[in-house]
């Protein structure tokens, strides 16, 4: 029997006016005409809504929606054909769903909202006559990107595969990583227009309840009308937002969220993007890749140190070069400084002059080869090699010495495995050279100072940024500037606050 | 309230730092274009002026990839030259004539003339030096034979540079590396005296074609900053050994007509000051580690020991009369530049301060020396006996 609750009435004006969660308490009606008459207001100019009516064979009138093109029809062709021939005198919402039709899932809704949010999202839903509550039917479909190579991570030794823009199938991608009831995938919906499924993924036992707590606390807070993409969320939810530095780790990688939800991290996937959130997220992690865990490592603790350097090298290469030949000529070796002299001795610009035209056309030849169609970007790179190099030398406008500092420079940032934070290491390098060509070396320290202060008082969801480095823990630093043999990870890492550190079984007392 | 009066101040301070960015104009600032940077540079005395020359490379003709190309036929380099009556008014007159900024973080090698040596010593040189920060106290200084300017001028031919190939020569086996730092820590203290290597130009003459080389001749002894003496040959190695600087060199020694030729490849020297009776006496000793090089007595068997020993005898008696003769020439000179002083200070302190340390002037030329070697002939080369005569 239809059951007489707080029934709202329809909101003002123009049905379609309203955000879904005005529908909140918007009763589902007891009538097909009354259903029909709202969704047909709702969905006015949607032409992708099918409202489909039928009779249920000796029975009342049905009605089945959904989106054209987010259902797998043939399991919806399937579902109305067990209903149309559907026998008996009964024709109960609860007899239906229980004992009729052939879906794994099916629930029951009884207001418009969860109604809205489910059709919306790709499930179908049954209306039957002189019943108040609605079924849901997950026969989801449509075309999805299958799963493939991730490009921006990709690895000589790990797996191939990456996530897609497909909720479901980033989930069921992490728990195939992880298959423990310990990962716990909690759901969220933001975005009053889009909503938005988002996912909170962690590892129960494993991560800091606090810092699940605050992680809660930061997304539920987010009130705005679209996401689109992990990037809104990350903005949200960092703990400085006016900071250069990336303090939550984007991926597309399952194995790399996975191991960090076993770290103790927590992990944000949105529907819409292969890239997923991982948090805390501090400067030393931006010198590990995915990859680090897979090779030898030996060979790892080399390639750690090597992109320190690099990073050193991508931050300041260019003006330590300034600072040196105009400020400081003592510290260059004679012949090195005989040899840029000469190639110096036609250039019309001063060097920092020089160093910026060199830095902003390499940046822009780098943009121009991210954004333009791939068949165009081989051009790009002809014309590039033109302009930061022999041509550019050749006709006297820069000289060979800056040359191969910006192309050192340029390599040594495309070393850095995190590409977030090798865009903020790219942006801080042009205010560094400006320092660099008004005080010369002073200015390089003042720069470095500065960020390096920047960077030890910035925090990443309560975490020091340079943990575990300041502050120090040496039981940490077996993953920091090298990586330990796996055999000697017995730990998780003790400044993510885990509530279980012990990572390997302990070894059996004698 | 509070929120304007905090942009207010933040767009002051913002607005005095660009002031003090933008009005100050970068005062260290100095493109290398508009640098001229000294390799050596050589000070020579004309009457009561002072001669500085310096040598100036000339990136443009370098002939390393740039703008210009390369340019056949051009010295890479150039020598500017002026007078005055100190040495930086020389340079700050200099600096009126140029271009470019003179600049001496990278000199070298400074050479000072004989003249100058003489008359003024090189105390006033190194005031000039030492006075500014950009100068390095690792250059080398020599002094020369006859003008400095002319040194500096020399076409060596070799290196692009007369002050590259005057570098290299300075800190190669004939010579020992003398910097501005040892010159200075030498006159500063009493009971030491600095020494120089003596460089010479010399020219050469084969088929036509002349050709000027740098040679280091000895070393020059001074007293008190001026120099007193030379030391050349049989002395200059003396004064090596006595001073620690060992190199290895060759010695060719008269066995009653046969010349037998050896390397002394090892050679420590000890000296041991001895106060008697109020005569100060030093008691040197050196042991030299010898090698055959050539030997033109067929007949000489080196499984003979006694025939070993003999070269031995000779090869310790030659260093002896080596070193007598750089000791005779440093007293000759009064020019103590093997420390002898220092090393009675540190032997007898309190001697040194209430006795000698005012007099040492007119005590080193009167000091005894007692003088010993010993040698030991370690390797005779890849065979121990000549390979060109007959086997018995």
């Amino acid at each position: 029997m239809p059951t007489k609750t707080k029934a709202k009435s329809l909101p003002d004006g123009q049905l379609d006016h309203h955000a879904i969660n005005e529908f909140k308490d918007v009763p589902i009606r007891a009538t097909i005409e009354e259903n029909k008459k709202i969704m047909e207001e709702l969905f006015k100019d949607s032409s992708d809504i099918v409202l489909r009516e039928f009779d249920i064979e000796n029975g009342p009138k049905a009605m089945l929606c959904y989106v054209d093109g987010m259902v797998t029809t043939s399991a919806v062709d399937d579902a109305l054909k067990a209903l149309m021939i559907l026998e008996g005198n009964a024709f109960s919402i609860d007899r239906i769903t229980e004992q009729t039709l052939p879906v794994t899932q099916a629930s029951k809704i009884q207001f418009y909202k969860e109604l809205l949010t489910n059709l919306l999202s790709g499930d179908s839903v049954l209306f039957v006559d002189e019943q108040d509550t609605a079924v849901c039917l997950g026969l989801r479909g449509g075309i999805r990107r299958s799963v493939s190579e991730p490009e921006t991570e990709t690895v000589v030794r790990g797996p191939r595969e990456g996530f897609n823009e497909h909720l479901r199938t980033n989930t069921s991608l992490l728990r195939s990583k992880i298959k423990s009831p310990r990962l716990k995938l909690k759901s969220f919906v933001i975005g009053t227009e889009t909503n938005t499924n988002v996912v909170l993924a962690y590892m129960a036992g494993i991560v800091n309840p606090k810092l699940l707590e605050e992680a809660e606390k930061r997304i539920s807070r987010i009130h705005i009308d679209g996401v689109l993409e992990s990037g809104y969320i990350e903005e949200f939810i960092q703990d400085q937002g006016y900071s250069p530095f990336p303090q939550v780790q984007t991926t597309e990688r399952p194995d790399t969220v996975a191991a960090g939800l076993l770290e103790g991290r927590i992990a944000i996937m949105v529907d819409g993007t292969p890239f997923a959130l991982l948090a805390p997220f501090g400067f030393w992690q931006w010198l590990q890749a995915s990859e680090d865990y897979y090779e030898r490592f030996m060979a790892t603790t080399l390639l750690r140190w090597l992109r320190l350097g690099s990073l050193f090298v991508a931050l300041l290469a260019p003006a330590i070069y300034i600072a040196v030949s105009t400020f400081h000529p003592e510290m260059i070796p004679t012949n090195l400084l005989l040899s840029i002299a000469a190639s110096r001795e036609a250039i019309p610009f001063p060097a920092v002059v020089e160093a910026l035209i060199m830095e902003l056309s390499f940046e822009a030849l780098r943009e121009a080869g991210v954004r333009l169609p791939k068949i165009v970007g081989q051009a790009v790179s002809i014309l590039g090699a033109l302009v930061v190099g022999q041509a550019a030398v050749q006709a006297g406008i820069v000289s060979a010495a800056m040359v191969i500092v910006v192309s050192m420079t340029g390599i040594a940032s495309f070393t850095l495995p995190r590409y977030n934070a090798a865009i903020a290491i790219r942006m801080l390098r042009f205010p560094i050279m400006i320092l660099a060509s008004i005080f010369g070396l002073l200015g390089i320290i003042i720069g470095v100072m500065v960020v390096v202060g920047h960077l030890a008082k910035l925090t990443t969801f309560g975490i020091p940024y340079l943990a575990p480095v300041t502050p120090v823990d040496m039981s940490d630093m077996k993953d920091v500037m090298v990586r330990a043999p796996w055999w000697k990870m017995k730990k998780r890492p003790k400044y993510m606050g885990t509530s279980n550190v012990r990572r390997q079984r302990p070894e059996p007392e004698q | 309230m509070r929120m304007i009066s905090l942009w207010r101040v933040l767009s002051l301070s913002v607005c005095a730092g660009m002031l003090l960015l933008l009005t100050t104009g970068c005062w260290d600032r100095r493109e290398i274009n508009d640098v001229a940077f000294v390799l050596a540079s050589a000070i020579d005395r004309e009457g009561d002026h002072i001669r500085v020359s310096v040598l100036i490379p000339l990136p443009g003709n370098m002939g390393s990839s740039g703008g210009g190309g390369g340019s056949g036929g051009q010295k890479p380099f150039s020598i500017k030259t002026e007078t005055g009556q100190t040495i930086r008014e020389a340079v700050s007159k200099l600096q009126f004539r140029l271009p470019r900024h003179l600049f001496f973080g990278h000199r070298r090698v400074i050479i000072i003339g004989e003249e100058l040596a003489r008359t003024e010593g090189v105390s006033s040189v190194i005031d000039a030096i030492t006075r500014t920060p950009e100068n390095r106290l690792t250059a080398f200084i020599a002094i020369s034979k006859g003008k400095a300017l002319d040194v500096l001028n020399a076409d060596t031919r070799l290196e692009r540079f007369s002050a590259e190939s005057m570098r290299e020569l300075l800190q190669s086996e004939a010579s020992v590396r003398v910097s501005v730092k040892d010159v200075t820590s030498q006159i500063i203290a009493v009971g030491e005296d600095a020494f120089f290597p003596y460089v010479e130009k010399v020219k050469t003459k084969i088929k036509g074609v002349e050709a000027e080389d740098v040679l280091i001749e000895g070393f020059v002894l001074t007293h008190d900053g001026k120099m007193t003496g030379v030391a050349k040959g049989d002395s200059a190695i003396g004064i090596r050994l006595l001073n620690q600087h060992f190199r290895k060199y060759d010695e060719t020694i008269n066995d009653e007509g046969n010349y037998i030729t050896v390397a002394i490849n090892q050679a420590t020297v000890d000296i041991k000051p001895e106060i008697r009776n109020g005569q100060i006496t030093f008691r040197i000793h050196s042991m030299v580690k010898a090698s055959v090089n050539e030997d033109r007595n067929l007949e000489r068997n080196y499984d003979d020991y006694a025939q070993r020993k003999q070269i031995e005898d000779m090869v310790a008696t030659r260093v002896v009369q080596n070193i007598n003769k750089a000791l005779d020439n440093m007293q000759r000179s009064n020019s103590d530049a093997a420390g002898f002083g220092l090393r009675i200070y540190r032997a007898y302190p309190q001697v040194w301060t209430k006795q000698y340390r005012k007099d040492w002037v007119t005590i080193f030329p009167q000091v005894k020396f007692e003088v010993t070697a010993t040698a030991n002939l370690f390797r005779l080369g890849m065979s121990s006996e000549n390979l060109g005569r007959k086997d018995d």
